[in-house]
């Protein structure tokens, strides 16, 4: 006991650099990692107006989706112990049915139609980068997502150029740097004609080291 | 002798009394007070305590603002402060930002006080509060 006392005010949020959640369906234990600057107290992932706080250790937080969560994309928020909420989220994806039946054929995620004409930018270890322009119906709705597998097909040349078609389904062939191997990727948006982006899931950022013939995914949130 | 006080043990210290009802045993600012023929002066500062907190460690954000600090003084007090003397100059009732205060406790009884972010010195960090307390003959904690 001291004439003293020391509390510390902290106003600043946590920097969180999440790793790609796996797929998960109601019913199953979601378990995602991550690294962030301090402690958190709290993860949370919501969708539809319905949010599930998972149990947070220190490199990873974990909960399972109870039956009945909604399929379709969730977001995962995280606070530090005093409240200070990150300003990077992750997006899970949830799968339609549940644990309990899983025999039964899985269906797609919720998929809308949108719209996109919009160009991506792939930046490679190497500073190379390509142009992906996707193509679509006319119109997006306000809170929705765009995804698709991507497929580095070979690493030659310089830039590449490649198309994305389907509203919501994409396919991305990058070549990159002649002789490399592997490539880290990172996607970023440069210009949207009809929506803006608000992030680019982790899954996609995620995808930090692909090599030749190596499926990653691509998958676009918009507000 | 006229003007004079008569400290415990015989003492005499030359000064203006100030004679008051024998049912007091202390007056503001160190003044003294006869009490059956023995004048009382009291010069010594009370001492404080912090006992706990809730939580070290407090926000702007709302449900994590405050903590609740646990204290006592050792001797009846007319007024304490609590004051974040981070950065300060000194660590006297003069010095830093005023985070809350009240007026009178009662010697050796567990005080609780709430202690706001917004009360503290702007910026993040770790920052000091000192705990000052005036006892009945208006001497302030140092």
């Amino acid at each position: 006991m001291s004439s003293v006392q020391l509390i510390e005010l902290d106003t600043q949020p946590p920097t969180v650099i999440w790793d790609a959640p796996s797929e998960v369906r109601a019913g199953e234990r979601l378990t995602v990692a991550f690294a962030a600057s301090e402690t958190l107290g709290s993860v949370t992932l919501t969708a539809s107006g319905r949010a599930l706080p998972l149990t947070v250790g220190s490199t990873s937080a974990s909960g399972v989706l109870p039956v009945g969560w909604p399929a379709g994309l969730a977001t995962l928020t995280a606070t530090d112990e005093v409240g200070n909420a990150a300003a990077e989220h992750a997006t899970v994806d949830v799968l339609a049915g549940s644990a309990t039946s899983r025999g039964g054929r899985r269906r797609a995620p919720r998929r809308s139609a949108g719209v996109v004409h919009s160009t991506l930018t792939l930046q490679t270890r190497d500073a190379i980068s390509s142009t992906v322009t996707t193509t679509g119906a006319p119109s997006i709705a306000a809170v929705d997502a765009i995804e698709g597998r991507a497929r580095v097909v070979r690493h030659v040349g310089a830039a590449s150029t490649a198309q994305v078609t389907g509203a919501l389904r994409a396919t991305v062939t990058p070549r990159l740097t002649s002789g490399s191997t592997a490539a880290a990727i990172a996607l970023t948006v440069s210009a949207w004609q009809s929506s803006s982006v608000s992030q680019v899931a982790s899954s996609a950022r995620a995808a930090a080291r692909v090599r030749d013939d190596e499926d990653f995914i691509v998958r676009l949130l918009f507000d | 002798m006229p003007g004079s006080v008569r400290m415990p043990g015989g003492a005499t210290t030359l000064g203006a009394p100030v004679w008051a009802a024998a049912t007091r045993s202390k007056l503001p600012c160190g003044r003294t007070v006869r009490v059956g023929g023995t004048t009382i002066v009291d010069v010594v500062a009370p001492t404080t305590l912090f006992i706990s907190e809730t939580v070290a460690k407090v926000s702007l954000t709302s449900g994590f603002t405050d903590t609740v600090v646990s204290w006592s003084a050792n001797e009846d007090c007319q007024a304490w402060q609590i004051r974040d003397v981070t950065g300060a100059a000194g660590q006297t009732i003069a010095d830093g930002v005023l985070v809350a205060s009240g007026a009178a406790i009662t010697a050796g009884v567990t005080q609780t006080t709430t202690v706001s972010g917004s009360a503290l010195t702007a910026g993040d960090g770790v920052k000091t509060l000192k705990l000052f307390a005036q006892d009945l003959a208006g001497n302030w904690t140092a």
